[in-house]
Protein backbone atom coordinates (compact mmCIF):
# COMPACT_ATOMS: atom_id res chain seq x y z
CA UNK A 1 0.00 0.00 0.00
CA UNK A 2 2.82 2.16 -0.79
CA UNK A 3 1.22 4.73 -3.05
CA UNK A 4 -1.55 5.91 -0.55
CA UNK A 5 -1.87 9.77 -0.29
CA UNK A 6 -0.57 11.09 3.36
CA UNK A 7 -4.03 12.50 3.99
CA UNK A 8 -5.51 8.61 3.49
CA UNK A 9 -2.70 7.52 5.78
CA UNK A 10 -3.98 9.62 8.04
CA UNK A 11 -7.23 8.78 7.97
CA UNK A 12 -6.30 4.97 8.52
CA UNK A 13 -4.01 5.97 11.58
CA UNK A 14 -6.66 8.09 13.23
CA UNK A 15 -8.84 5.02 13.53
CA UNK A 16 -6.51 2.78 14.72
CA UNK A 17 -6.77 1.87 19.05
CA UNK A 18 -4.40 4.40 20.99
CA UNK A 19 -2.25 1.47 21.66
CA UNK A 20 -1.31 0.76 17.97
CA UNK A 21 -1.15 4.16 17.13
CA UNK A 22 1.59 4.40 19.60
CA UNK A 23 3.30 1.78 17.60
CA UNK A 24 2.84 3.27 14.36
CA UNK A 25 5.47 5.86 15.30
CA UNK A 26 8.03 3.61 15.06
CA UNK A 27 7.25 2.51 11.50
CA UNK A 28 9.37 5.11 9.42
CA UNK A 29 10.02 8.63 10.10
CA UNK A 30 7.18 10.20 8.03
CA UNK A 31 4.89 8.28 10.22
CA UNK A 32 6.67 9.41 13.30
CA UNK A 33 6.24 13.14 12.21
CA UNK A 34 2.54 12.59 10.83
CA UNK A 35 1.51 11.01 14.66
CA UNK A 36 2.85 13.44 16.72
CA UNK A 37 2.23 16.69 14.89
CA UNK A 38 -0.23 18.89 15.83
CA UNK A 39 -2.60 18.32 12.81
CA UNK A 40 -2.93 15.18 13.43
CA UNK A 41 -3.34 15.09 17.17
CA UNK A 42 -6.40 17.29 16.31
CA UNK A 43 -7.84 15.40 13.50
CA UNK A 44 -7.49 12.39 16.13
CA UNK A 45 -9.13 14.17 18.69
CA UNK A 46 -12.49 15.43 16.90
CA UNK A 47 -13.04 11.71 15.27
CA UNK A 48 -13.00 10.52 18.80
CA UNK A 49 -15.09 13.05 19.83
CA UNK A 50 -17.77 11.60 17.79
CA UNK A 51 -17.08 7.78 18.30
CA UNK A 52 -18.90 6.35 21.93
CA UNK A 53 -16.33 3.47 21.55
CA UNK A 54 -13.58 6.06 22.29
CA UNK A 55 -15.66 8.41 25.29
CA UNK A 56 -14.63 6.56 28.61
CA UNK A 57 -15.72 6.69 31.86
CA UNK A 58 -13.16 6.98 34.61
CA UNK A 59 -12.75 5.61 38.06
CA UNK A 60 -10.45 6.44 40.96
CA UNK A 61 -11.12 3.26 43.66
CA UNK A 62 -10.20 3.06 47.07
CA UNK A 63 -7.15 1.02 46.52
CA UNK A 64 -5.86 4.68 44.47
CA UNK A 65 -6.03 2.49 41.02
CA UNK A 66 -7.57 4.17 38.30
CA UNK A 67 -10.27 2.19 36.34
CA UNK A 68 -11.87 2.81 32.58
CA UNK A 69 -14.50 1.71 30.62
CA UNK A 70 -15.65 2.75 27.03
CA UNK A 71 -19.68 4.02 26.82
CA UNK A 72 -20.51 1.75 24.78
CA UNK A 73 -19.84 -1.11 26.77
CA UNK A 74 -20.61 0.35 30.20
CA UNK A 75 -22.15 -2.74 31.36
CA UNK A 76 -19.02 -5.18 31.44
CA UNK A 77 -15.99 -4.63 34.23
CA UNK A 78 -13.51 -1.78 34.16
CA UNK A 79 -10.42 -2.30 32.80
CA UNK A 80 -7.66 -1.33 35.54
CA UNK A 81 -5.41 1.22 34.12
CA UNK A 82 -2.05 -0.88 35.62
CA UNK A 83 0.41 1.10 34.18
CA UNK A 84 0.00 4.05 36.87
CA UNK A 85 -0.31 1.32 39.71
CA UNK A 86 2.80 -0.26 38.51
CA UNK A 87 4.76 3.14 37.81
CA UNK A 88 3.05 6.11 39.10
CA UNK A 89 1.42 8.10 41.91
CA UNK A 90 -1.85 6.74 43.39
CA UNK A 91 -4.84 8.89 42.46
CA UNK A 92 -7.91 9.82 44.68
CA UNK A 93 -10.17 11.73 42.43
CA UNK A 94 -10.93 13.93 39.01
CA UNK A 95 -10.91 17.57 39.41
CA UNK A 96 -12.37 18.02 35.77
CA UNK A 97 -10.79 16.65 32.01
CA UNK A 98 -10.90 17.83 28.66
CA UNK A 99 -9.43 16.33 24.77
CA UNK A 100 -8.46 13.81 26.57
CA UNK A 101 -6.29 14.98 29.60
CA UNK A 102 -7.78 14.38 33.28
CA UNK A 103 -6.71 16.80 36.60
CA UNK A 104 -6.31 14.15 39.07
CA UNK A 105 -6.04 14.72 42.90
CA UNK A 106 -3.41 12.37 44.62
CA UNK A 107 -2.59 12.02 48.36
CA UNK A 108 0.51 9.94 48.26
CA UNK A 109 1.27 11.33 51.51
CA UNK A 110 -1.59 10.13 53.23
CA UNK A 111 -2.63 13.85 54.18
CA UNK A 112 -5.81 14.35 56.01
CA UNK A 113 -6.32 17.50 54.27
CA UNK A 114 -7.63 17.56 50.79
CA UNK A 115 -7.02 20.81 50.05
CA UNK A 116 -3.51 19.97 50.29
CA UNK A 117 -3.54 17.30 47.88
CA UNK A 118 -1.04 16.99 44.65
CA UNK A 119 -2.51 17.56 41.62
CA UNK A 120 -1.38 15.42 38.46
CA UNK A 121 -2.71 15.76 34.70
CA UNK A 122 -2.87 12.63 33.40
CA UNK A 123 -3.84 11.09 29.74
CA UNK A 124 -5.42 7.61 30.43
CA UNK A 125 -5.24 6.53 27.01
CA UNK A 126 -1.42 7.44 26.81
CA UNK A 127 -0.65 6.82 30.32
CA UNK A 128 1.44 10.28 30.23
CA UNK A 129 1.38 12.18 33.71
CA UNK A 130 2.92 15.37 34.66
CA UNK A 131 2.72 16.54 38.40
CA UNK A 132 1.84 20.41 38.66
CA UNK A 133 4.26 22.08 41.14
CA UNK A 134 2.52 22.15 44.45
CA UNK A 135 1.45 25.23 45.77
CA UNK A 136 0.98 26.56 49.20
CA UNK A 137 -2.31 27.03 50.41
CA UNK A 138 -3.34 29.92 52.34
CA UNK A 139 -3.36 29.31 56.22
CA UNK A 140 -7.21 31.33 56.45
CA UNK A 141 -8.82 29.05 53.34
CA UNK A 142 -12.09 28.27 53.88
CA UNK A 143 -12.11 25.41 50.97
CA UNK A 144 -10.01 25.01 47.45
CA UNK A 145 -11.42 24.13 43.99
CA UNK A 146 -10.20 23.70 40.71
CA UNK A 147 -10.91 23.89 37.25
CA UNK A 148 -9.14 22.71 34.24
CA UNK A 149 -9.46 23.47 29.91
CA UNK A 150 -7.79 24.82 27.03
CA UNK A 151 -6.96 28.49 26.15
CA UNK A 152 -6.96 28.14 21.78
CA UNK A 153 -5.74 31.52 21.56
CA UNK A 154 -1.97 30.39 23.39
CA UNK A 155 -2.29 26.64 22.31
CA UNK A 156 -2.50 25.58 26.08
CA UNK A 157 -3.61 23.99 28.77
CA UNK A 158 -4.28 26.01 32.00
CA UNK A 159 -5.29 24.83 35.55
CA UNK A 160 -7.03 27.49 37.72
CA UNK A 161 -7.08 27.10 41.41
CA UNK A 162 -9.53 29.41 43.30
CA UNK A 163 -9.71 29.66 47.27
CA UNK A 164 -11.64 31.20 49.70
CA UNK A 165 -10.45 33.26 52.46
CA UNK A 166 -11.98 34.51 55.68
CA UNK A 167 -10.14 37.64 56.82
CA UNK A 168 -11.40 38.52 60.87
CA UNK A 169 -10.33 42.05 61.90
CA UNK A 170 -10.08 42.39 65.26
CA UNK A 171 -13.78 43.18 67.20
CA UNK A 172 -14.31 43.93 63.32
CA UNK A 173 -16.47 42.38 60.76
CA UNK A 174 -15.56 39.48 58.87
CA UNK A 175 -14.15 39.21 54.95
CA UNK A 176 -14.21 37.12 52.37
CA UNK A 177 -11.96 37.04 49.73
CA UNK A 178 -11.09 35.15 46.68
CA UNK A 179 -7.64 34.45 45.22
CA UNK A 180 -7.52 33.03 41.88
CA UNK A 181 -4.11 31.21 40.45
CA UNK A 182 -3.73 29.80 36.98
CA UNK A 183 -1.24 27.16 35.76
CA UNK A 184 0.23 26.75 32.45
CA UNK A 185 1.36 23.70 31.02
CA UNK A 186 3.43 25.72 28.39
CA UNK A 187 5.07 27.47 31.23
CA UNK A 188 4.76 24.73 33.78
CA UNK A 189 4.27 26.97 36.53
CA UNK A 190 1.82 29.24 38.34
CA UNK A 191 0.96 32.69 38.15
CA UNK A 192 -1.13 34.60 40.27
CA UNK A 193 -4.47 36.06 38.74
CA UNK A 194 -6.42 38.04 41.94
CA UNK A 195 -7.10 38.45 45.61
CA UNK A 196 -10.05 39.86 46.26
CA UNK A 197 -12.36 40.95 49.06
CA UNK A 198 -15.67 39.47 47.45
CA UNK A 199 -19.26 38.98 48.21
CA UNK A 200 -19.29 35.49 47.02
CA UNK A 201 -18.42 32.97 49.47
CA UNK A 202 -18.52 29.33 49.99
CA UNK A 203 -18.44 27.31 47.00
CA UNK A 204 -21.42 25.10 46.32
CA UNK A 205 -19.52 23.19 43.43
CA UNK A 206 -16.19 21.76 43.38
CA UNK A 207 -14.82 21.22 40.33
CA UNK A 208 -15.21 23.96 37.46
CA UNK A 209 -18.29 23.05 34.92
CA UNK A 210 -16.11 23.58 31.31
CA UNK A 211 -18.10 24.30 28.35
CA UNK A 212 -16.61 24.75 24.74
CA UNK A 213 -13.14 24.12 26.46
CA UNK A 214 -12.03 27.40 28.06
CA UNK A 215 -15.42 28.69 30.08
CA UNK A 216 -15.05 27.61 33.33
CA UNK A 217 -17.79 28.02 35.73
CA UNK A 218 -18.36 27.68 39.55
CA UNK A 219 -21.53 28.66 41.67
CA UNK A 220 -21.28 30.94 44.53
CA UNK A 221 -23.08 31.72 47.32
CA UNK A 222 -23.94 35.71 47.23
CA UNK A 223 -23.78 36.67 51.13
CA UNK A 224 -25.67 39.84 50.57
CA UNK A 225 -28.31 38.88 48.19
CA UNK A 226 -28.85 34.93 50.03
CA UNK A 227 -29.47 33.35 47.02
CA UNK A 228 -26.47 31.38 44.43
CA UNK A 229 -25.35 32.98 41.31
CA UNK A 230 -22.84 31.64 38.52
CA UNK A 231 -19.64 32.72 37.53
CA UNK A 232 -17.52 32.38 34.32
CA UNK A 233 -13.92 31.99 33.89
CA UNK A 234 -12.54 32.50 30.68
CA UNK A 235 -9.38 30.72 30.38
CA UNK A 236 -8.48 32.74 26.88
CA UNK A 237 -8.50 36.11 28.46
CA UNK A 238 -8.69 34.75 32.20
CA UNK A 239 -11.74 37.43 33.17
CA UNK A 240 -14.83 36.62 35.08
CA UNK A 241 -18.43 37.20 34.15
CA UNK A 242 -21.85 36.37 35.12
CA UNK A 243 -24.25 34.01 33.93
CA UNK A 244 -27.93 34.13 34.40
CA UNK A 245 -29.68 31.44 36.62
CA UNK A 246 -33.16 30.11 35.59
CA UNK A 247 -36.47 31.83 36.58
CA UNK A 248 -37.35 29.35 39.67
CA UNK A 249 -38.04 30.97 42.69
CA UNK A 250 -34.90 29.89 44.73
CA UNK A 251 -36.21 29.90 48.52
CA UNK A 252 -32.52 29.82 50.43
CA UNK A 253 -31.70 27.99 53.53
CA UNK A 254 -32.12 31.62 55.85
CA UNK A 255 -35.99 32.59 54.31
CA UNK A 256 -37.96 29.33 53.65
CA UNK A 257 -40.13 30.89 55.72
CA UNK A 258 -41.52 33.08 53.13
CA UNK A 259 -42.19 30.11 51.36
CA UNK A 260 -44.40 28.73 53.67
CA UNK A 261 -46.64 31.95 53.61
CA UNK A 262 -46.66 31.93 49.75
CA UNK A 263 -47.69 28.35 48.91
CA UNK A 264 -49.24 27.46 52.21
CA UNK A 265 -47.61 23.15 52.05
CA UNK A 266 -44.06 23.38 52.74
CA UNK A 267 -41.80 23.76 49.66
CA UNK A 268 -38.12 24.62 49.18
CA UNK A 269 -35.89 24.35 46.34
CA UNK A 270 -32.23 24.10 46.57
CA UNK A 271 -29.66 24.56 44.20
CA UNK A 272 -27.77 21.12 44.82
CA UNK A 273 -25.01 21.40 41.96
CA UNK A 274 -23.77 23.20 38.82
CA UNK A 275 -22.24 20.92 35.78
CA UNK A 276 -22.27 20.57 32.04
CA UNK A 277 -23.83 18.15 29.77
CA UNK A 278 -23.18 17.95 26.00
CA UNK A 279 -21.48 20.81 26.38
CA UNK A 280 -24.29 22.94 28.05
CA UNK A 281 -24.46 24.30 31.15
CA UNK A 282 -26.84 21.85 33.66
CA UNK A 283 -28.48 22.54 37.04
CA UNK A 284 -29.44 20.31 39.40
CA UNK A 285 -32.19 21.54 41.66
CA UNK A 286 -34.45 19.60 44.35
CA UNK A 287 -37.71 20.95 45.49
CA UNK A 288 -38.75 19.35 48.86
CA UNK A 289 -42.63 19.22 49.28
CA UNK A 290 -44.65 17.42 52.07
CA UNK A 291 -42.73 14.37 52.47
CA UNK A 292 -41.29 14.40 48.59
CA UNK A 293 -38.42 15.32 47.14
CA UNK A 294 -37.47 14.97 43.84
CA UNK A 295 -34.62 16.56 41.74
CA UNK A 296 -34.70 18.53 38.26
CA UNK A 297 -32.28 18.98 36.16
CA UNK A 298 -32.26 22.57 34.01
CA UNK A 299 -29.64 22.91 30.82
CA UNK A 300 -29.21 26.21 29.42
CA UNK A 301 -30.20 25.74 25.71
CA UNK A 302 -28.00 29.06 24.44
CA UNK A 303 -24.81 29.99 26.62
CA UNK A 304 -25.20 33.06 28.52
CA UNK A 305 -29.35 33.57 27.70
CA UNK A 306 -31.16 33.40 31.23
CA UNK A 307 -34.01 32.38 28.88
CA UNK A 308 -32.99 29.19 27.34
CA UNK A 309 -32.90 27.65 30.53
CA UNK A 310 -35.13 24.54 30.48
CA UNK A 311 -35.84 22.03 32.63
CA UNK A 312 -34.68 18.83 30.88
CA UNK A 313 -36.33 16.31 33.29
CA UNK A 314 -37.04 15.46 37.13
CA UNK A 315 -36.20 12.60 39.22
CA UNK A 316 -37.99 11.38 41.69
CA UNK A 317 -36.19 7.87 42.81
CA UNK A 318 -35.67 8.50 46.46
CA UNK A 319 -32.11 6.74 45.57
CA UNK A 320 -31.44 10.03 43.77
CA UNK A 321 -33.23 12.82 45.13
CA UNK A 322 -32.55 12.32 49.13
CA UNK A 323 -28.69 12.38 47.91
CA UNK A 324 -26.51 15.18 49.23
CA UNK A 325 -25.42 16.13 45.94
CA UNK A 326 -26.23 15.24 42.09
CA UNK A 327 -23.82 15.68 39.46
CA UNK A 328 -24.42 15.14 35.81
CA UNK A 329 -21.11 13.18 34.27
CA UNK A 330 -22.53 12.75 30.23
CA UNK A 331 -24.83 12.86 27.46
CA UNK A 332 -24.94 9.77 25.27
CA UNK A 333 -26.51 10.80 22.59
CA UNK A 334 -26.27 7.20 20.85
CA UNK A 335 -27.87 5.37 23.96
CA UNK A 336 -30.21 8.65 24.37
CA UNK A 337 -29.26 8.49 28.33
CA UNK A 338 -28.15 10.79 30.80
CA UNK A 339 -25.30 9.81 33.28
CA UNK A 340 -24.86 11.19 36.60
CA UNK A 341 -23.78 10.38 40.40
CA UNK A 342 -24.59 10.76 43.76
CA UNK A 343 -22.61 11.79 46.79
CA UNK A 344 -22.09 11.15 49.64
CA UNK A 345 -22.49 7.76 48.78
CA UNK A 346 -21.23 7.59 45.21
CA UNK A 347 -23.17 5.66 43.17
CA UNK A 348 -23.65 6.67 39.16
CA UNK A 349 -26.94 6.01 37.67
CA UNK A 350 -28.27 6.43 33.90
CA UNK A 351 -31.28 8.16 32.89
CA UNK A 352 -33.32 6.81 29.99
CA UNK A 353 -34.29 10.05 27.74
CA UNK A 354 -37.03 7.85 26.00
CA UNK A 355 -38.50 6.07 28.50
CA UNK A 356 -37.58 8.34 31.92
CA UNK A 357 -36.36 5.84 33.73
CA UNK A 358 -33.64 5.77 36.09
CA UNK A 359 -31.09 2.75 36.96
CA UNK A 360 -27.96 2.27 38.97
CA UNK A 361 -25.82 1.45 37.33
CA UNK A 362 -23.81 -1.46 38.07
CA UNK A 363 -20.07 -2.20 37.78
CA UNK A 364 -18.80 -5.05 38.28
CA UNK A 365 -15.44 -6.44 39.70
CA UNK A 366 -15.26 -2.59 41.24
CA UNK A 367 -16.66 -2.21 44.88
CA UNK A 368 -15.51 1.05 45.85
CA UNK A 369 -14.71 4.19 44.38
CA UNK A 370 -14.31 7.44 45.35
CA UNK A 371 -14.10 9.54 41.83
CA UNK A 372 -15.81 8.97 38.64
CA UNK A 373 -15.44 11.34 35.21
CA UNK A 374 -16.06 11.12 31.69
CA UNK A 375 -13.13 11.55 29.66
CA UNK A 376 -12.54 10.71 25.87
CA UNK A 377 -9.06 9.00 24.14
CA UNK A 378 -6.76 11.82 22.71
CA UNK A 379 -3.41 11.22 22.53
CA UNK A 380 -2.78 15.16 23.36
CA UNK A 381 0.36 14.87 24.95
CA UNK A 382 1.66 16.36 27.99
CA UNK A 383 5.58 16.08 27.63
CA UNK A 384 7.76 17.74 25.69
CA UNK A 385 10.37 15.70 23.72
CA UNK A 386 13.42 14.91 25.09
CA UNK A 387 11.46 15.21 28.98
CA UNK A 388 10.40 11.79 29.31
CA UNK A 389 11.31 10.26 32.76
CA UNK A 390 12.73 6.64 31.81
CA UNK B 1 -31.24 7.68 -25.42
CA UNK B 2 -34.27 9.30 -25.19
CA UNK B 3 -33.29 13.04 -24.01
CA UNK B 4 -35.83 14.26 -21.67
CA UNK B 5 -37.20 17.58 -22.10
CA UNK B 6 -35.64 19.32 -18.85
CA UNK B 7 -32.01 19.57 -18.67
CA UNK B 8 -31.87 17.61 -15.69
CA UNK B 9 -29.59 14.23 -17.01
CA UNK B 10 -31.13 10.54 -16.28
CA UNK B 11 -27.62 9.16 -16.97
CA UNK B 12 -23.85 9.72 -17.39
CA UNK B 13 -21.40 8.00 -19.02
CA UNK B 14 -18.04 7.21 -17.05
CA UNK B 15 -14.34 6.03 -18.95
CA UNK B 16 -12.12 3.97 -16.87
CA UNK B 17 -8.11 5.14 -17.24
CA UNK B 18 -8.49 1.62 -19.64
CA UNK B 19 -10.72 3.00 -22.06
CA UNK B 20 -13.74 1.10 -20.78
CA UNK B 21 -16.96 2.58 -20.73
CA UNK B 22 -19.39 2.10 -17.69
CA UNK B 23 -23.27 3.75 -18.18
CA UNK B 24 -24.24 4.88 -14.67
CA UNK B 25 -27.55 6.53 -13.64
CA UNK B 26 -27.47 9.71 -11.97
CA UNK B 27 -28.32 8.67 -8.58
CA UNK B 28 -25.94 6.07 -8.03
CA UNK B 29 -23.34 8.29 -9.99
CA UNK B 30 -24.22 10.74 -7.30
CA UNK B 31 -22.61 9.10 -4.34
CA UNK B 32 -19.08 10.14 -5.96
CA UNK B 33 -18.56 13.62 -5.14
CA UNK B 34 -16.43 14.29 -8.02
CA UNK B 35 -18.95 12.45 -10.97
CA UNK B 36 -22.15 14.89 -9.06
CA UNK B 37 -20.03 17.83 -9.41
CA UNK B 38 -19.80 17.24 -13.29
CA UNK B 39 -23.21 16.32 -13.17
CA UNK B 40 -24.01 19.50 -11.64
CA UNK B 41 -21.76 21.99 -13.83
CA UNK B 42 -23.54 20.12 -16.91
CA UNK B 43 -26.99 21.05 -15.60
CA UNK B 44 -25.89 24.50 -15.42
CA UNK B 45 -25.02 24.70 -18.57
CA UNK B 46 -28.36 23.66 -19.89
CA UNK B 47 -27.24 20.63 -21.82
CA UNK B 48 -29.62 17.75 -22.89
CA UNK B 49 -26.49 15.36 -24.10
CA UNK B 50 -25.05 12.65 -22.43
CA UNK B 51 -21.65 13.73 -21.13
CA UNK B 52 -18.68 11.03 -20.58
CA UNK B 53 -16.66 11.87 -18.03
CA UNK B 54 -13.23 10.27 -17.84
CA UNK B 55 -11.48 8.89 -14.93
CA UNK B 56 -7.50 8.89 -15.90
CA UNK B 57 -6.84 6.94 -12.39
CA UNK B 58 -9.33 4.18 -12.40
CA UNK B 59 -9.17 0.85 -13.82
CA UNK B 60 -12.21 -0.59 -14.97
CA UNK B 61 -11.86 -3.19 -12.44
CA UNK B 62 -11.52 -1.11 -9.50
CA UNK B 63 -14.18 1.21 -11.32
CA UNK B 64 -16.74 -1.85 -11.01
CA UNK B 65 -16.03 -2.08 -7.52
CA UNK B 66 -16.73 1.42 -6.50
CA UNK B 67 -19.93 1.66 -8.76
CA UNK B 68 -21.27 -2.00 -7.22
CA UNK B 69 -20.90 0.03 -3.57
CA UNK B 70 -22.78 3.26 -5.25
CA UNK B 71 -25.42 0.90 -6.16
CA UNK B 72 -25.86 -0.09 -3.42
CA UNK B 73 -25.79 2.81 -1.49
CA UNK B 74 -27.84 4.76 -4.14
CA UNK B 75 -30.85 2.99 -2.73
CA UNK B 76 -30.36 4.25 1.08
CA UNK B 77 -30.83 7.69 2.45
CA UNK B 78 -27.68 9.64 3.53
CA UNK B 79 -28.37 9.36 6.97
CA UNK B 80 -28.63 5.82 6.55
CA UNK B 81 -25.19 4.60 7.48
CA UNK B 82 -26.15 3.22 10.88
CA UNK B 83 -28.39 0.51 8.75
CA UNK B 84 -27.58 -3.38 9.82
CA UNK B 85 -28.29 -4.65 7.00
CA UNK B 86 -25.72 -1.67 4.79
CA UNK B 87 -23.09 -2.29 7.70
CA UNK B 88 -23.27 -6.33 6.78
CA UNK B 89 -23.11 -5.44 3.15
CA UNK B 90 -20.48 -2.92 3.44
CA UNK B 91 -18.60 -5.49 5.48
CA UNK B 92 -18.67 -8.45 3.52
CA UNK B 93 -18.13 -6.24 0.19
CA UNK B 94 -14.92 -5.38 1.90
CA UNK B 95 -13.73 -8.99 3.27
CA UNK B 96 -13.21 -10.64 -0.59
CA UNK B 97 -10.05 -7.71 -1.18
CA UNK B 98 -6.34 -8.74 -0.37
CA UNK B 99 -4.30 -5.44 0.48
CA UNK B 100 -3.54 -4.56 -2.89
CA UNK B 101 -7.26 -4.89 -4.27
CA UNK B 102 -8.20 -2.44 -1.00
CA UNK B 103 -5.76 -0.27 -1.72
CA UNK B 104 -6.64 0.29 -5.31
CA UNK B 105 -10.06 1.07 -3.98
CA UNK B 106 -9.10 3.06 -1.35
CA UNK B 107 -7.87 5.58 -3.55
CA UNK B 108 -10.10 5.18 -6.15
CA UNK B 109 -12.61 6.23 -3.42
CA UNK B 110 -10.71 9.24 -2.58
CA UNK B 111 -10.11 10.55 -5.63
CA UNK B 112 -13.90 10.19 -6.59
CA UNK B 113 -14.44 11.85 -3.23
CA UNK B 114 -17.00 9.15 -2.42
CA UNK B 115 -16.65 9.93 0.92
CA UNK B 116 -18.56 7.34 3.12
CA UNK B 117 -16.70 4.59 0.87
CA UNK B 118 -12.75 6.17 1.87
CA UNK B 119 -14.14 6.26 5.42
CA UNK B 120 -15.54 2.43 5.50
CA UNK B 121 -12.13 1.55 3.87
CA UNK B 122 -10.02 3.31 6.02
CA UNK B 123 -11.82 2.04 9.35
CA UNK B 124 -11.18 -1.77 7.82
CA UNK B 125 -7.55 -1.59 7.05
CA UNK B 126 -6.87 0.30 10.10
CA UNK B 127 -9.26 -3.16 11.91
CA UNK B 128 -6.95 -5.41 9.73
CA UNK B 129 -3.73 -4.28 10.61
CA UNK B 130 -4.21 -2.80 14.30
CA UNK B 131 -2.65 -6.48 15.50
CA UNK B 132 0.18 -6.68 12.91
CA UNK B 133 3.31 -5.96 14.22
CA UNK B 134 5.67 -3.07 12.87
CA UNK B 135 7.68 -5.04 10.63
CA UNK B 136 4.25 -6.65 8.90
CA UNK B 137 2.77 -3.06 8.93
CA UNK B 138 5.66 -2.14 7.31
CA UNK B 139 5.67 -4.83 4.74
CA UNK B 140 1.79 -4.60 3.60
CA UNK B 141 2.45 -0.87 3.59
CA UNK B 142 5.59 -1.10 1.64
CA UNK B 143 7.63 0.93 3.73
CA UNK B 144 11.62 1.23 4.51
CA UNK B 145 12.47 1.32 8.11
CA UNK B 146 14.44 4.48 8.14
CA UNK B 147 15.12 4.54 11.56
CA UNK B 148 18.69 4.45 13.48
CA UNK B 149 18.66 0.69 15.69
CA UNK B 150 18.97 3.30 18.32
CA UNK B 151 15.82 5.90 16.91
CA UNK B 152 13.77 2.92 16.87
CA UNK B 153 14.71 1.56 20.92
CA UNK B 154 14.23 5.16 21.76
CA UNK B 155 10.70 5.72 20.34
CA UNK B 156 10.06 1.85 21.95
CA UNK B 157 10.84 3.15 24.90
CA UNK B 158 8.82 6.19 25.46
CA UNK B 159 5.93 4.44 24.64
CA UNK B 160 6.82 1.17 26.63
CA UNK B 161 3.51 -0.47 27.61
CA UNK B 162 2.06 0.18 23.92
CA UNK B 163 5.01 -2.47 22.66
CA UNK B 164 4.35 -5.01 25.41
Amino acid sequence: MGSLPIDVISDILARLPVKYLLRSKSVCKSWFTLITSKHFINFHLRLNTLSSSDKLLLFSSSDHSLYSVTFDSLESPPTKLSYFSDNGPSFSGFGGSCNGLLLCFSNDNNNNDASNNDVYLVNPSTFQYRKIPKLKVPKSHVCVNYGFGYDHKTDDYKVIRIVILVYGCEDGPVFNAREVMVYSLKANSWRFIEEKISDYATLASRNGALVNNHLLHWMFWCISKKEHRISSFNLCNEQWSEIPMPDYVEIGLDNHRKGLECNGDYKKIDVLHLGVLDERLCLLTRKVQNNMCDVGMWVMKEYGVKKSWVKLLNISDLNVSRSLKVVPIAYSERYSEILFRTEKELNVFRYDLKKKRTTRLEIPGLSNFDGVSACIRSIVPLICHGEIDA
Amino acid sequence: MASSSSSSLSRVVVKSSDNNLFVVNKKVASQSQLLKQCIDNMEEKGTNDVILIPLSNVTSNILTLVLEYCEKHADFADDDNNNQELKQWDHEFLKKFDYATLNSLTMAADYMVTKSLLNLCCQFIADSIKDLTVQQIRQIFDIKNDFTPQEEADIKNENAWAFR
